[in-house]
């Protein structure tokens, strides 16, 4: 009798069973078996293609998109926190109208948007043509197939991710503890040192976990934007898949993954249970 | 020793304060009384630093801060909602501006026990800020202000958020605990019977002006305004006609409220030009006026020959009050009410029914004539 509630919850479970625990064990096991000479699946189970995922090649892709990911995480908390800030502190009209064009490119193809990015860097974008003219440059610069491009592609898309929970928690903020702080004998720097940042934690932690674990598996991107020198963890894995039809390479890279991300998650999930502590510093 | 000369203040094209001008004294409990939107928080923030005049300036001992930032005045504030950091516990939030000041841990410590002892919250040093009730955070963020002994400290409506019974026991808190630091307060209050209490001076406020500073009595018993007259306290209005001074005292003058009657009553400082005929009021406190039934009127004042105005009336209303009792009646041909305040007792022993036909009476000297036309805004 006391858990009435079990029969609601079961659709949900049916549905996560089925798309979620089910494919995943799929997963599992298909990567500790072995790909044949046509890349069928030989059924002998064996570590070899975790064994292989430790070659220094993958872990150095492992690292730069590890990298990668730490570093547009930085960026959009950078550009977020001033971002979100400014939002929940704008009136009413102006918060409306920043919240719109914060949620504007979503209703474009994520492909089309992508795209536009590489317009934009290209050589004969405006940033270059931009350039040129105004004297700076000669000759265009080679902004498009990078990891810079790569890099600018994932701010750019997951910024929104990153300022939205941080609004969430500023939209709340009580602003006459700014107004104490200052009148406590603290400036700017320690403002936002001692009382912004401690209170705007439970968003800046939600923030960077939206940004950083989709970021790490992240494909289309750095497909479109890296070009072929730009190898990270999601174009491997897609490549595994779908081209050298390696399926239990590509499950085993998964499975990494996939454990990463759990692990990344447990670490921000401490930091935002850590509450005060970090403040009295 | 704080001192504000001509301040301004407009927001979005609407004048939010208009030549503002106050002197406080050291030491001094100041209280800034007015209804909402009447400018007496912007005043106090800019007595903070957190807004700036357009016009005027602030001098503190002498010297003028209108420019100074917040973090860098002698002043502290105990907001409105506390504004207590919720991330910090009691202790760091009171040692907050010792931490910035890099004042060493055992001076820090002695000084934040010491703060926390002033405000009678000794052993709460290590709890939560969501754990404490709100007259509790009501001390921490009065000690967190007190901490670095400014020079004034300014409150804005601190106790209002509280239930009453904590609000009375934190008003006579407060002042005693500003007698006892010989600190100048600035309160600002849009309770009128708390500015009463508590003040040693009190500038009344409306619509970004201030219309009387005075001692509390001043201000309650000799308003300047219509405005005052009736932000502070019950007021009868009794309409009529001004009929001229009073023969012999420039200070008392005549009005004639029809029916051939006429009433002698005090003329304010702000109202002795006024022409004879022009519309005004004259007013009194329900607690001045006396009732013929319980005994015979008597001149409130020792001073002989003071005039009692005097007049019938049809008891309409008895309002049960606790310990006084309110009774209203109608005069002036049905048109105005006027209304008593009496000891609850006085009341029983006069048995007073509705409907009973009873003599008021009121002093000359308890009352004043105001003129009209400036009571609209009252």
């Amino acid at each position: 009798m006391k858990h009435k509630g079990v029969g609601l919850a079961l659709p949900l479970a049916l549905w996560l069973g089925a798309f979620l625990v089910l494919p995943v064990a799929f997963v599992a096991v298909y990567s500790l078996l072995k790909r044949g000479a046509y890349g069928e699946v030989i059924w002998t189970l064996s570590l070899h293609n975790y064994a292989r995922a430790m070659d220094a090649l993958y872990l150095g892709i492992f690292a730069k998109s590890l990298m990668l990911a730490a570093l547009t995480t930085g960026v959009c908390m950078i550009i977020g926190l001033p971002l979100a800030y400014t939002i929940a502190t704008a009136t009413k009209t102006w918060r409306s109208l920043l919240l719109a064009v914060l949620m504007v490119p979503f209703l474009t193809n994520f492909v089309v948007r992508v795209y536009a990015i590489r317009v934009i860097l290209g050589v004969e974008g405006p940033i270059n043509r931009a350039l040129i003219a105004s004297g700076l440059l000669t000759e265009p610069l080679m902004m498009t197939d990078s990891l810079f491009a790569v890099a600018v592609g994932m701010v750019t898309n997951y910024l929104p991710f990153m300022t939205l929970p941080i609004y969430v928690v500023l939209e709340a903020f009580d602003f006459s503890l700014l107004e104490a702080a200052a009148d406590l004998g603290a400036r700017g720097w320690t403002i936002l040192f001692k009382v912004i940042l401690p209170l705007s934690r439970q968003g800046l932690v939600s923030g960077a976990t939206l940004v950083f674990i989709p970021v790490l598996g992240e494909y289309m991107i750095p497909d479109l934007l890296g070009g072929a020198r730009t190898m990270l963890l999601g174009n491997l894995m897609t490549e595994q898949f779908l081209k050298a039809r390696d399926w239990p390479f590509g499950a085993a890279l998964a499975m990494i993954l996939i454990l990463a991300m759990l692990g990344s998650f447990a670490v921000q999930r401490a930091l935002a249970g850590k509450g005060a502590t970090l403040a009295k510093a | 020793m704080l001192e504000m000369r001509g301040i301004d203040k407009t927001f979005d094209g609407k004048a939010v304060l208009s030549s503002v001008s106050l002197a406080l004294s050291a030491g001094e409990f100041f209280s800034i009384l007015g209804p909402s939107g009447c400018g007496k928080s912007t005043l106090l923030r800019i007595l903070a630093g957190f807004d700036h005049p357009d016009r005027g300036e602030v001098y503190l001992n002498g010297a003028s801060v209108t420019k100074t930032p917040p973090h860098a005045r002698p002043v502290n504030m105990v907001f409105q909602r506390y504004a207590l950091f919720p991330h910090m516990d009691v202790a760091e939030n009171v040692a907050f501006s010792l931490r910035l000041g890099k004042v060493a841990r055992p001076e820090r410590l002695r000084r934040v026990e010491e703060a926390l002892a002033l405000v009678a919250m000794e052993g709460f040093a290590g709890r939560r800020i969501d754990t404490l009730s709100g007259g509790e955070q009501q001390r921490v963020a009065l000690a967190r202000a007190l901490i670095n002994r400014p020079k004034v400290l300014l409150l804005d409506e601190p106790l209002s958020a509280l239930d009453l019974k904590i609000r009375v026991r934190m008003q006579a808190e407060l002042r005693s605990l500003q007698r006892r630091l010989g600190m100048t307060f600035v309160f600002v209050t849009h309770d009128q019977s708390e500015a009463l209490t508590m003040s040693d001076r009190i500038a009344v406020m409306n619509r970004g002006r201030v219309e009387q500073v005075g001692s509390p009595q001043d201000v309650y018993e000799r308003p300047d305004t219509a405005f005052v007259a009736s932000f502070l306290g019950a007021m009868n209005r009794l309409r009529g006609h001004f009929a001229g001074p009073a023969s012999g005292k420039s200070t008392h003058g005549w009005v004639d409220l029809g029916e051939g009657r006429r009433f002698m009553a005090r003329l304010p400082r702000l109202q002795q030009n006024l022409p004879i005929g022009r519309e005004v009021q004259v007013q009194v406190r329900p607690e001045k006026v006396q009732l013929a039934k319980i005994k015979e009127l008597a001149p409130a004042s020792a001073a002989p020959n003071v005039h009692l105005n005097e007049f019938t009336c049809t008891l309409s209303d008895i309002f049960y009050r606790g310990a006084t009792v309110d009774i209203s009646g109608l005069f002036q041909a049905q048109t105005s009410l006027v209304t008593a305040t009496l000891l609850n007792a006085d009341r029983v022993a006069t048995g007073l029914c509705v409907g009973d036909l009873v003599k008021f009476g009121f002093c000359a000297d308890d009352a004043w004539i105001l003129s009209s036309e400036d009571s609209h805004e009252a």
